[in-house]
């Protein structure tokens, strides 16, 4: 499909331009966030605890006094950064050993496939709280536990993808002139299968935003004083019925980034795969 | 359908040897040693040396594990640290409630994805079919543990009556049934979301089959294309999705327990985490683990009764 067609589509789904207009509004909060932020988002203010949101303190301030829209906007890089990092990881992990097992098939496709089957019949949130607790949070072990339980999901991807390649009629061709193995994954296989793990991603990215900030509400993620969105949350839980506000916008924040990318994922989606369109 | 039960069952076994090792393993990626995590910097050699003993730590890590699984097959999951009690006493304490809350969600997802996604298909395109696609994925997006804060928000402290947290009892008593009521809706409405889209894409696929048009020309009452030649067929990629949802289902009521205070086995998997709490920790993983396995080994045999095709395989 050319590129206008492909274009004409994605913006006549007004819902994916609008979820287009959300990611990019925050990805620029995740990189000016911290400087456009009108309070210091750590330091406490005993001279304005709890107070409800006014024209100084937009999302009202928490028990320490701090100003829950300047945490707010700190927090979007932390959700950003977790977000992109641990797709990024997962996709080079997952598209590598989906598309090894799926080219080669046999004994490495069997054993890649149950491992993949092991780690998909775990429930993940379990398993994360396993792992991240027993590291006793922060950021790095946050990636590396969300790293862990979802490679699986890009390996079973790229490994239907790569199966159903490997039968085309060119990768024969290429065989049959000699082209190694190597050549004929990175020239052919990649190039052909990747623009799906690139629409997966964008599905995936709010799936890593949601399941972290869901991590550190529970605890074991970004440990407060920091600004999460997810344990800034969890802080305001305790002050529910006095100062609603504290969990109230995170939430609401966090949710409609989800939902911005979701739309866009799903965009996308209908986009590159007129097949899939023609029912939604 | 003898084979295929036979093979399934015999597929169980590396699954759940796998699903051992990785639960064993998921304690021990943390640098340190746990023996000195569980008692804190300021404990004295020896006593770590003692606990290091006591937990089979010093010896290798195959034999570690060998030790572990022999005494799990034997129905010994170890003691508790923090509550100097058997870890399967405190979890048989805990699941039944987790599995109500479970079940009671999932009966939430299943009714308003069916009832949505059903309407949804037959009717695309109409108000009706916009708004519920918007919403599904307006539900798939939204954080659980800050919908279950909502709902205490906006709901359970406005309706007097409404209990904002704890379990009240079996489900089955009125008192019960209330306290149920918000954790299941959080749990089993953003699971709605998923549900609604495969139920709507899948009946839309059917509806355009051959035999559909068949149907409806030998002149079948529109209700029964619906349901009896539609949604039978359309069933088949929803049973797979409930495979691949359960460990989702169960990874999210930790969230809810956490949330409405519900005494459950997430509720003692966070405690136990924080707790440091290692031999409960790892026990509950396992059950986990084992109630999912368990819960997608039926789902397949139910699939193979009701597409005959997969049995071929």
């Amino acid at each position: 499909m050319s590129f206008t067609i492909w274009k004409r589509t994605f913006s006549r789904n007004r819902l994916a331009m609008f979820g287009a207009v959300i990611v990019m509004g925050f990805i620029l909060l995740a990189i000016v966030g911290p400087w456009i932020a009108p309070y210091d988002p750590v330091k406490p203010d005993y001279q304005s605890l709890l107070m409800p949101p006014s024209a100084q303190h937009l999302m009202g301030t928490d028990q320490l006094g701090r100003d829950v829209f300047s945490r707010v906007l700190c927090g979007a890089r932390f959700a950003f950064l977790i977000g992109l990092g641990v797709v990024i990881l997962e996709g080079i992990i997952g598209v590598s050993l989906g598309i090894l097992a799926g080219y080669f098939g046999g004994a490495i496709d069997n054993v890649l496939m149950r491992v993949v089957d092991i780690m998909l019949s775990i429930p993940a949130m379990v398993l994360a709280i396993v792992i991240a607790g027993s590291f006793g949070g922060g950021l790095l072990p946050l990636i590396i536990t969300m790293v862990i339980i979802s490679w699986a999901h890009f390996a079973r991807l790229m490994r239907g993808q790569a199966l159903a390649e490997r039968e085309r009629v060119y990768i024969e061709a290429a065989r049959a002139i000699g082209a190694s193995h190597e050549r004929i994954i990175l020239r052919h296989v990649l190039p052909n299968t990747i623009s799906l793990a690139i629409v997966f991603s964008t599905l995936e990215i709010p799936w890593a935003i949601l399941f972290s900030a869901s991590l550190s509400f529970i605890g074991v993620g970004i440990q407060p004083p920091t600004p999460e969105w997810g344990n800034i949350i969890a802080s305001g839980r305790d002050y529910l019925t006095t100062a609603w506000w504290i969990a109230t916008f995170p939430g609401l924040v966090l949710m409609l980034v989800v939902l911005g990318f979701n739309f866009l994922g799903d965009g996308l989606r209908d986009a590159l795969d007129p097949k899939l369109a023609r029912n939604r | 359908m003898l084979n295929y039960l036979i093979k399934r069952t015999l597929l169980l076994f590396p699954v759940l040897l796998g699903v051992s090792i990785v639960v064993f393993l998921s304690l021990r990626l943390a640098p340190g040693d746990p023996a000195r995590q569980i008692l804190g910097p300021l404990a004295r050699p020896e006593k770590v040396e003692q606990l290091r003993k006591e937990l089979g730590l010093d010896k290798p890590i195959v034999l570690q594990y060998g030790i572990w699984i022999w005494r799990v097959l034997h129905g010994d999951l170890g003691q508790s640290i923090a509550n100097r009690a058997p870890t399967l006493l405190l979890i048989k304490e805990r699941i039944a409630k987790t599995l109500e809350l479970t079940f009671a969600a999932f009966l939430i997802t299943l009714t308003v994805s069916f009832c949505t996604g059903i309407i949804s298909a037959v009717f695309q395109y109409s108000i009706f079919d916009v708004l519920a696609s918007v919403s599904a994925l307006f539900w798939l997006s939204m954080p659980s543990f800050w919908l279950g804060l909502m709902f205490i928000l906006l709901i359970a402290i406005r309706i007097p009556g409404l209990p904002i947290s704890g379990w009240g009892g079996h489900f089955w008593t009125w008192e019960g049934f209330l306290h149920l009521i918000l954790p299941a809706l959080t749990l089993g409405l953003p699971q709605a979301g998923t549900f609604t889209r495969i139920i709507r894409s899948s009946m839309l696929e059917t509806l355009h089959q051959d035999y559909i048009m068949t149907a409806r020309s030998k002149g079948l009452a529109e209700y029964q294309v619906i349901l009896k030649h539609a949604l039978r067929n359309a069933l088949i990629p929803v049973i797979t999705l409930i495979g691949l949802q359960l460990p989702w289902l169960f990874g999210g009521s930790v969230i809810v327990e956490t949330v409405y205070s519900w005494p459950g086995m997430g509720r003692l998997l966070t405690t136990a985490i924080f707790e440091r709490d290692y031999p409960l920790v790892q026990s509950i993983a396992l059950i986990y683990t084992l109630i999912v396995v368990i819960a997608n080994y039926s789902v397949d045999i139910a699939y193979s009764v009701v597409d005959p095709r997969i049995r071929v395989d």
